[in-house]
């Protein structure tokens, strides 16, 4: 039912963006013959002050009900032209963007064709703006807490930012000590800082932080809720060891039967450790965690005439009764953080990663240079010293065979690093990088591979084609390709460059909160150039390589920007949603619950007392899949209701 | 009972007969039928496709429709006819406009290809023989053989499905017969022949060639192993002409054909360039013990 | 059919090589001789006279390049493309003669391979018949095999027409 309305629309020239192609003019003329259009101008550039000032004045002038704004897309200016109205006390919901710039000047050639389009475009507008109602934000209350899911560097920074700001933090991490994988690193490029260093004074902040609850080896198991108020639930596994009465003293460690038995994850295979452990000295919380798995006790129920790590424990910490613990908990803002997982090199057969252990990958050559590491940071491998070194660049990476087409990053300076320290550690070693590129784009990186090479670090271009043994020794085949020539090096070692992949713990965290992923498997953001820490769900944002392979520089600072973000969002003490969503009519509603299943977004749900279906405000982002599958017609899109989309349409047919 | 097109290409045909023989003889033990067809030349992906490939694809269609009324797939015993006759399959499988370039060609001698049918290698076929084979054998070899897979049974691995960097098959097969698959370098190494290399550069096919044989016999061994015909030749012929080792060559169902108690003679071994006598007077010792 | 450089190019994913030199690196002529598989891409991208380089006959189409390019470049079915452009222009490998003769025996025979009276004794020696039952068995059939290959361009490149 249509009712008189006053129309007001402004039809912009974008400079000569449209008037170059679109009369503007004769649209004017055309448009202003409606009955329903009080008033039609047209300017340079609507989105201007002048413009908006136009639009303004006119809307009090005659006392407009609805505004159409004929320009560019609403994608750059409805929200410009939604504050304008809103200014001047209009319902922003009452005004009407046609773009008759992206689909229309911009697209065709012929003037005559396309301002008769524009003209079509304008007119279906208007019939719209007499449909449109006003419409109100629901306001939600914001809970001042957020969750940061990862302990390594990115989720550290992040915690510490938010934290710092005067909020409290939720830390989970589903190893037994914070730090990630930059906890395994010796130094760290350009600067050759040591890692560890640079690293536990953070994690030590961590740890004291008043407004940081540190959850570690824990998981995130259920999330549910939006923006603004997400309800958590975290599993603590059992550490069958009593976090307030463990010392870290290691006594048990040393005593334990299994001592020097069971390959350590943090050294990559390459060190043992006990069935208690801590991960490596300078862990957070320095506190045993006793690996279910392996641990005597726990499997077979005995350990000898009594376990080990009992009789040495003096606080009486070791408690194998110890059960998973649920925590539940809200916050108003989650920052996923989860990190990456080096490539697998078994999946490149033709470098022998799987055959020979003189073929090591990058992450691992970082435990054997760590002091706290396998070797104690002695350049020892299977026992000897290599003289010979091969590197072998982009393992897993730019390689669309294993299904990586991206870039790692980070590889390229990691290897000129590794290769630094080789050198440094083994003067007289002869060291080949077997290169794609040579990627040293950031602040210091192109010094530190001119440094890298007058310290007598041979680059040839051309990568490996492969890697074979004969008589029991391991030769590099490759082309030179500078030189034209393939060749072939003898090599006591050969580090495989290895790439970085999502980490596959992340896939859970990613499907409990309806995150997309990038075509190369990473968290996708929101807009990639100028959206990197937001996600599409309001609240939720990303830190680190969680997003994308990056340095720890990068990291960090993108750590700090999702911080931001976080503390912006929840330091206010409400948030408005966005009306244009999907509202059921409860009487018209059958409960047949077609939209429950359809909707990506959880936002429904079934009133068991009612019968009928609800709807979170705050969850649905008006996508409309479960208004065009409900049987019974009963959910009614705000601001895209059928009686709108038919006016338009019915206009330009 | 199973049955195949036989496909015995030009050399197993016309240059070394014992592979053809052999290949009768192994089947026929193992129940499965071979039927024979107006075949010609597969023909070859090196000399033919990299002359005209689409000539390549209408001759290879010619060859695979044979078999379509009767429904049965062609089976080869070269890896050269394997790449020509699965590759065309594979193409014209994949392009409908291929298809009909070929069957406008065939059309002018009332011939069609619909693509119905399968073409297979025999190793393919004896990997589901194992039990069988087993039976069938009565002396255990106890060769040390170099395999050699031949590049177009396992490359390009997107059409053939194969692991080509850690094949482990052929291996797999001579040891149920005895022998003893002997590692040795660049072991999956091109023979030097295919790619019209060895009627064109024979130099550089030689040169390729002598590497594999100097890696085959410094590991040691008594015999080369294949399931390329082609493949076959080129070890047996560039010997002579290398005169460096003398390594006897021997087509997998040779090695089968002895293993099952067939006389070498009739498996043409006498006829070989490289004398197969040492692995013959092995194969007789075996027996006796 | 005759595709040009450019539609080669385009069919085999040629455009997306970054020159890393995997596929030289892997393979086995080129450790023999003068072929540089990762130069022959990159002067059929930038419109070199490829097809007159005389490494493009050195290769044995073993694959390997094409199995490890991590860009999914199809290499060796470049190089097969490119051959049939260069014998159409002339450019033919070192023995020359020799493909000529194999397509002539196939034409002639339907083997390009043709049977020798030895191996036909040797044949019939070991238990097989005389000649082998194949395309030339029935003189009807290798004549129609002859017409198809009449009117296909092997045999105009072949020198037979």
């Amino acid at each position: 039912m249509i009712f008189l309305k006053d129309i007001g629309v402004f039809i912009c020239h974008c400079g000569v963006n449209i008037s170059n192609t679109v009369d503007v003019k004769k649209v004017v003329e055309e448009i202003s013959k409606l009955p329903s259009v009080a008033i039609c101008e047209d300017y340079q550039y609507m989105c201007s002050d002048p413009g908006q000032e136009l639009i303004k004045r006119s809307i009090k002038e005659h006392d407009l009900d609805a505004v159409v704004v004929a320009a560019c897309s609403p994608r750059m200016h409805e929200p410009t032209f939604r504050a304008t109205v809103s200014d001047v006390g209009m319902n922003p919901y009452c005004f009407e963007m046609s773009n008759i710039r992206e689909q229309c000047s911009w697209v065709h050639h012929e003037k005559d064709k396309a301002t008769e389009k524009a003209i079509d475009l304008v007119k279906s507008a208007v019939a719209r703006a007499l449909l449109l109602e006003p419409l109100q934000s629901e306001a939600f209350p914001v809970v001042p807490a957020a969750l940061v899911v990862g302990g390594g560097i990115a989720g550290i920074q992040a915690s510490l930012d938010i934290a710092n700001s005067g909020f409290k933090v939720y830390l989970v991490e589903k190893e037994p000590s914070i730090g990630g994988h930059m906890a395994q690193f010796d130094k760290t490029f350009p600067t050759l800082d040591c890692a560890a260093c640079i690293l536990t004074p953070k994690m030590v902040d961590v740890a004291r932080h008043p407004n940081i609850e540190l959850l570690t080896y824990s998981e995130v198991e259920e999330i549910s809720g939006s923006i603004g108020n997400f309800n958590v639930k975290v599993k603590k596994k059992a550490r069958y060891v009593d976090m307030d009465k463990c010392t870290g003293c290691g006594s048990c460690a040393e005593s334990c039967r299994l001592v020097g038995k069971i390959k350590s994850e943090f050294d990559m295979g390459l060190g043992k450790r006990s069935a208690i452990y801590v991960p490596f000295p300078q862990a957070v919380p320095l506190k045993y965690t006793i690996d279910p798995d392996a641990c005597l006790f726990i499997k077979h129920g005995r350990c000898g005439k009594s376990p080990k790590c009992v009789d040495a424990c003096t606080t009486d910490a070791i408690k194998f009764d110890d059960k998973p613990e649920i925590v539940e908990f809200n916050v108003g803002a989650i920052v996923v953080a989860t990190g990456y997982k080096e490539f697998s090199a078994e999946r490149k057969p033709e470098f022998g990663y799987d055959l020979y252990s003189n073929v090591m990958t990058g992450l691992e050559l970082e435990r054997i240079f760590a002091p706290s590491g396998p070797t104690g940071g002695k350049p020892i491998i299977n026992g000897k010293v290599p003289k010979k070194i091969v590197f072998i660049s982009c393992v897993g990476s730019r390689d669309k065979k294993v299904g990586n087409p991206y870039c790692s990053r980070v590889c390229c300076m990691y290897i000129a690093k590794q290769a630094h320290l080789l050198k440094e550690k083994i003067p007289d070693a002869d060291i080949t990088v077997m290169y794609t590129d040579m990627r040293s784009f950031g602040k210091g990186y192109e010094e530190f591979y001119e440094r890298v090479q007058k310290e007598g670090i041979k680059y040839r271009r051309g990568n490996a084609g492969e890697v074979y043994e004969d008589g029991g020794k391991i030769y590099v085949r490759a082309e030179d390709t500078l030189l034209g020539e393939p060749y072939e090096l003898e090599a006591d070692l050969v580090v495989l460059g290895t790439g970085l992949e999502p980490e596959p713990y992340a896939e859970g965290i990613g499907k409990m909160l309806h995150l997309s992923l990038s075509s190369d498997g990473f968290f996708l953001e929101a807009h990639p150039k100028l959206r990197p820490v937001d996600t599409v769900i309001d609240g939720v944002f990303l830190a680190g390589t969680a997003q994308g392979p990056k340095d720890i520089p990068d990291t960090v600072a993108q750590a700090s920007g999702a911080a931001a973000h976080v503390v912006n969002l929840i330091s206010k003490k409400e948030i408005l949603s966005e009306p244009t969503i999907a509202v059921v009519d409860e009487d018209a509603c059958v409960g047949c619950k077609t939209c429950m299943l359809l909707c990506p977004f959880d936002a429904h749900e079934f009133d068991e007392d009612k019968g009928v279906m609800t709807i979170n405000s705050a969850m649905c982002k008006g996508c409309g899949s479960c208004a065009a599958a409900c049987p019974s017609g009963s959910i009614k899109m705000n601001h895209f209701t059928k009686d709108q989309i038919v006016a338009q349409i019915l206009e330009v047919l | 009972m199973d049955e195949y097109a036989f496909f015995p290409g030009c050399i197993a045909r016309n240059v070394y007969p014992g592979i053809e023989k052999a290949t009768r003889v192994v089947f026929e033990k193992l129940g499965i039928g071979l039927k024979d067809y107006e075949y010609s030349c597969c023909p070859p992906p090196g000399v033919m496709a990299c002359y005209d490939k689409p000539s390549w694809l209408v001759i290879g269609a010619r060859n695979l429709l044979q078999s379509e009324a009767d429904g049965l797939n062609p089976m080869t015993v070269c890896a050269g006819c394997y790449g020509t006759l699965h590759n065309v399959w594979y193409a014209l499988q994949n392009d409908p406009e291929l298809m009909d370039f070929v069957n406008d060609n065939l059309s002018r001698i009332d011939l069609k290809y619909e693509g119905k049918i399968h073409p297979i290698h025999f190793l393919d076929i004896l990997k589901e023989q194992r039990k069988r084979i087993k039976e069938l054998k009565e002396i255990d070899l106890g060769l040390n053989v170099a395999v050699h897979y031949g590049c177009h049974y396992l490359k390009p691995s997107a059409v053939t499905g194969e692991n080509s960097e850690r094949p482990d098959l052929l291996e797999e097969m001579v040891k149920l017969v005895g022998c003893n698959p002997v590692p040795f370098k660049d072991s999956l190494s091109c023979c030097g022949a295919g790619g019209g290399v060895m009627s064109g550069e024979p130099d550089v096919s030689l040169k390729i060639v002598n590497t594999k044989l100097n890696n085959m016999q410094s590991a040691g061994v008594d015999a080369i192993v294949n399931i390329c015909s082609f493949c076959h030749m080129q070890f047996d012929q560039s010997q002579k002409k290398l005169g460096a080792t003398n390594i006897p060559v021997l087509h997998l169902n040779q090695l089968y054909g002895l293993a099952f108690g067939i006389r070498p003679k009739h498996l043409a071994l006498h006829t070989h360039l490289v004398s197969t006598r040492d692995i013959v007077k092995k194969v007789k010792a075996a027996k006796k013990g | 059919m005759g595709k040009s450089v450019k539609e080669i190019i385009m069919d085999g994913n040629g455009y997306a090589c970054i020159q890393c030199g995997r596929c030289t690196g892997s393979c086995p002529s080129g450790r023999e001789c003068s072929l540089r598989t990762r130069k022959l891409i990159h002067m059929a991208k930038i419109g070199l006279d490829v097809i007159k380089e005389d490494a493009l006959w050195d290769c044995t189409t073993c694959f390997t390049c094409q199995e490890r390019c991590p860009k999914e470049v199809k290499t060796t079915d470049m190089i097969i493309e490119l051959r049939n452009l260069a014998v159409e222009e002339g450019y033919l490998p070192t023995m020359e003669e020799v493909p000529k003769i194999i397509i002539k025996s196939l034409y002639d025979t339907g083997a390009g391979q043709p049977l020798s009276p030895e191996v036909s004794k040797v044949r019939s020696i070991i238990g097989l018949k005389k000649e082998a039952y194949d395309v030339s068995t029935n003189k009807e059939t290798l004549k129609k095999f002859q017409k198809l290959l009449d009117g296909l361009e092997i045999t105009k490149k072949g020198g037979l027409r």
